[in-house]
């Protein structure tokens, strides 16, 4: 029993983790602000943290200055960005990530290059990860309700509407990229003290490509939905060799690919919207058995 | 390295470049999609074409036409499988654009792992043997007759396409689509017939530029239809969407400067030459330097 | 300007500032590269007023609606709100004035309930700069939540969709989603509602009940522009009509006026009728 559990703590902290690097997708998303910077940022603060923490620094300090770097970047970014909207920003942002990944490359000594750092020594324990995830789901579902819930809803799907409710829309979507940048700095900062390294591949291609995918598989219009879409995608290939079929596990990255193909198209809200749109779908027949 | 060299190189880079680019900005022009896994489908067609090379003798036209047919097909099926049923399915401009960079990087993500998987994810390289090279003497500089056959196979396509978007029948059903995606049908544009066409002939150009680049380059594997996808995207930015001379002219700058900045010796540095051009282009001048303006849907 | 005590206006000045314009137009222009989407218009409109604006399709009624609430763009000429000019405003800060309007097409959330989407409308009231200020006073007062709550089913009261609020847009018919969005604009209680065709695709009985509302809406002084292709309609509610034509604005006055109109009929080929006056004025 205990050997299960120590087994699954380690996918557990993985899954904690990498929950952080779905909601800086994710909070980008719901507010219709197509950002993928979060990702830049999860390597800057996996950077910043190691290289304070290889210094000396006090964990605590460095993962504050992770995040704050994160900030300033990406409220600078936000403003060059400012008038980009959709692909082209989402793009933008991509070109960001990469600029991030070279940046790391030619850091030399700073950054160690090629190599990346290693030798991070700033253990953290599974509990302080679920108050910290925890925390965070905390702030998005605050900020899924009341006021600043309806008028991020329609910031996401209807700017010059929000305009004419008197909803700054600019103020939001600047807001939630700043908070894409920190709360992805703060993955990045978790991740390096968990596995003791920060690596050029952070700000990679791939892990554009698991982030959004977590997004767009769990549903993007609420944090649950980037949870479940974390959980669910970290656990796949474990699942999917787990069931053992002849030959099956080879295919994982097939099977992984057309989920999330299928999904983007059929699903678009992810499975937090099918499940949405199954609630709606029970209202409308109810409203039509209740109708004469 | 010598000067003229230089100038051979960045030349047939960018002719590679400009196919590759050709090929992305037509179906972002014509049916605004952004496939991407126009970078999977180049390495696929270029896999599909060493594979033939090293199984039979055939002429290297018929090379070219397999690795050509190959990226019709898939990108084809990309249409089918993704394209269309978006299009249908997913009114929201927005939502729609979200689950197209989703669902091509999944079909991408599908099919850069059964290429990996056939080629155990080694480097895979044009069979020596397979094409004789010889190299010419042309007074200013010396070129292999390969890259002769790339840089003039480029301008040619290029000609052809615009010849084709801008003269024919199709090309103005297409053109029409691209105005207005909803009014095209009422003309008696057969939308989904021409979605399907645009996409093979894009993919088809995916095909040649693959097919043509593993004959000149050392051997490519997965991480190239990155590259080159990133770097084909600041190509469509800076020329425009949907102007052929636009991705042209675009395409060979870039070349220029990336062959330059990796002579100075900053090789590292190289890709940075792309994204930087993509955020000044897109700060500056968004619609691009031959751009209709549609740059920006807010 | 004095600065010990403000002095109070007297009666006239008081008198004088209630019978100014509520909305000034000057010499507004809306170019879309070359082409004028409204040209050189001037207008006023009184306030309590009830106008009308119409014009063919293609008049620039609607960019004239966008410009004058700063959601669409000004290209030229400037715009005043009692005795504000607020030409350079962005268009959130040009809400916050008091402006609600509708749109041609239908713009409702559809993962928000009908009380939720009117209730949005409610919150512009209490939606200020900085978002994060925002963000924390909103956690810190419950009480608020309430008050828009109470503000969102007032409004759907008066629309008479009270017994709706829990119900999605989509499960409502096109009429009844309209009277959501017009509840959603009085949530905000506004000083100037701008209604852009709000009873399309409407039936003749839910037009006449839209009507009737905007009839009490003005009895309790709200100022109102409305933009309709339904003549009876604007004959009917309308204190003053404005006609467009190709950008430009071409005639004013009494709905009977403008209708009867040569320059106006022209402008909408194949009206036969001359509108006739009520016998009861």
């Amino acid at each position: 029993m205990l050997h299960f559990l120590a087994s699954w703590e380690v996918f557990f902290q993985t899954v904690l983790v990498n929950a952080l690097l779905a909601f800086s997708v994710q909070i980008a998303l719901r507010a219709g602000v197509f950002s993928l910077a979060g990702v830049g940022c999860w390597a800057i603060g996996a950077y910043t943290l190691s290289i304070l923490n290889l210094r000396g620094v006090n964990t605590l300090v460095a993962i504050v200055a992770a995040v704050a770097i994160a900030c300033v970047v990406s409220y600078l970014l936000s403003l060059v960005l400012v008038r980009l909207r959709g692909l082209y920003l989402g793009m933008a942002t991509v070109a960001f990530n990469q600029m991030v990944g070279v940046a790391i490359i030619n850091g030399g000594e700073l950054t160690g290059g090629e190599m990346g750092l290693y030798g991070v020594n700033a253990p953290v324990t599974t509990l302080q990860l679920v108050i910290v995830v925890g925390v965070v789901c905390l702030m998005l579902w605050a900020m899924e309700r009341g006021v600043l819930g309806r008028a991020y809803n329609i910031v996401r799907d209807d700017e010059s509407l929000a305009e004419s409710l008197a909803i700054d829309t600019g103020s939001l979507r600047r807001f939630a990229f700043v908070l894409s940048g920190a709360i992805g700095a703060l993955g990045g900062a978790l991740n390096a003290m968990l596995l003791g390294i920060a690596s050029p591949t952070d700000a990679d291609f791939p892990v554009i490509v698991i982030a959004l995918t977590m997004v767009i598989v769990g549903g993007f219009h609420s944090w649950r939905g980037a949870l479940i879409g974390a959980a669910l995608i970290l656990w796949l290939p474990i699942g999917i060799q787990s069931f053992g079929i002849r030959g099956m596990h080879e295919w994982w990255s097939v099977v992984y690919g057309a989920l999330i193909l299928g999904i983007a198209v059929y699903f678009p809200k992810g499975l937090l919207g099918g499940l949405q749109k199954l609630r709606s779908l029970v209202d409308r027949r109810a409203v039509r058995e209740a109708t004469p | 390295m010598l000067a003229e060299q230089l100038l051979v190189n960045a030349a047939v880079l960018g002719a590679v470049l400009t196919l590759f680019a050709l090929g992305l900005s037509l179906t972002w022009g014509a049916l605004d999609v952004l496939n991407l896994a126009h970078g999977a489908i180049f390495v696929a067609s270029a896999w599909v074409a060493t594979r033939l090379a090293n199984s039979v003798e055939v002429p290297f036209v018929a090379l070219l036409v397999a690795g050509m047919a190959a990226g019709a097909l898939l990108a084809v099926v990309a249409e089918l499988i993704a394209f269309r049923p978006i299009r249908r399915l997913i009114s929201n401009k927005r939502q729609a654009e979200l689950s197209m960079v989703a669902a091509t990087v999944g079909f991408g993500f599908v099919i850069d792992n059964l290429v990996g998987r056939a080629t155990s994810h080694q480097v895979f390289s044009f069979p020596i043997g397979a094409f004789e090279f010889r190299q010419y003497d042309l007074g200013v500089f010396k070129a292999f007759n390969i890259e002769i056959i790339i840089f003039a196979t480029a301008i040619i396509g290029a000609l052809l396409l615009n010849y084709w978007i801008m003269r024919t029948r199709q090309g103005m059903a297409i053109r029409a689509i691209a105005f207005s995606p909803r009014i095209a049908p009422l003309l008696g544009v057969k939308v989904d017939n021409m979605a399907a066409l645009t996409m093979a002939v894009s993919g088809a150009l995916a095909g040649l530029s693959g097919s043509l680049m593993v004959v000149w380059t050392s051997g490519m594997d997965i991480s190239t239809g990155h590259s080159l996808l990133l770097r084909a995207f600041a190509i469509v930015v800076l020329g425009g969407v949907g102007s052929v001379k636009g991705c042209v002219l675009a395409a060979f700058l870039l070349a220029a400067v990336e062959t330059g900045i990796v002579a100075a010796g900053y090789g590292s540095m190289r890709d940075a030459a792309a994204f930087s051009l993509i955020i000044l282009v897109l700060l500056f001048r968004p619609q691009g330097l031959f751009g209709t303006g549609r740059a920006m849907r807010a | 300007m004095t600065t010990a005590t403000a002095q109070r206006p007297s009666a006239p000045e008081q008198a004088a500032a209630a019978a100014a314009p509520l909305l000034v137009l000057r010499d507004v222009v809306v170019a879309y590269g070359a082409v004028l989407g409204v040209d050189h218009v001037s207008l006023a409109v009184g306030r309590g007023q009830l106008c009308g604006l119409i014009g063919p399709n293609g008049s620039g009624k609607s960019s004239l609606l966008a410009a004058v609430s700063r959601v669409g763009k000004l290209s030229g000429g400037s715009l005043e709100f009692d005795g504000q000019d607020y030409s350079a405003w962005s268009a959130h800060r040009v809400a916050r004035l008091g402006f609600a309007r509708s749109f041609q097409t239908v713009r409702l959330q559809e993962d928000l309930t009908v009380l939720e989407n009117v209730m949005v409308g409610a919150d512009k009231t209490r939606l200020s700069g900085a978002t994060v200020a925002t963000w924390l006073s909103s956690l810190a007062s419950r009480g608020d939540e309430a008050k828009s709550r109470a503000a969102a089913l007032e409004a759907l009261d008066q629309v008479g969709l009270a017994d709706m609020r829990d119900r999605f847009p989509t499960t409502l018919s096109y009429g009844t989603q309209r009277r959501v969005e017009i509840a959603r604009c009085l949530a905000s209680k506004p000083r100037l509602l701008l209604l852009d065709e709000p009873t399309a695709g409407m039936s003749s009985a839910e037009t006449d009940e839209i009507a009737a509302l905007l009839m009490r809406l003005r009895a309790e002084g709200l100022t109102q522009i409305l933009v309709a292709h339904d003549l009876s309609m604007i004959h009917s509610v309308t204190d003053h009509v404005f006609a467009l034509n190709f950008g430009k604005l071409v005639a004013q006055g009494r709905s009977t006026d403008v209708a009867n109109d040569p320059v106006v009929r022209a402008a909408y080929i194949g009206v036969v009728e001359t509108v006739e006056e009520d016998s009861d004025g």
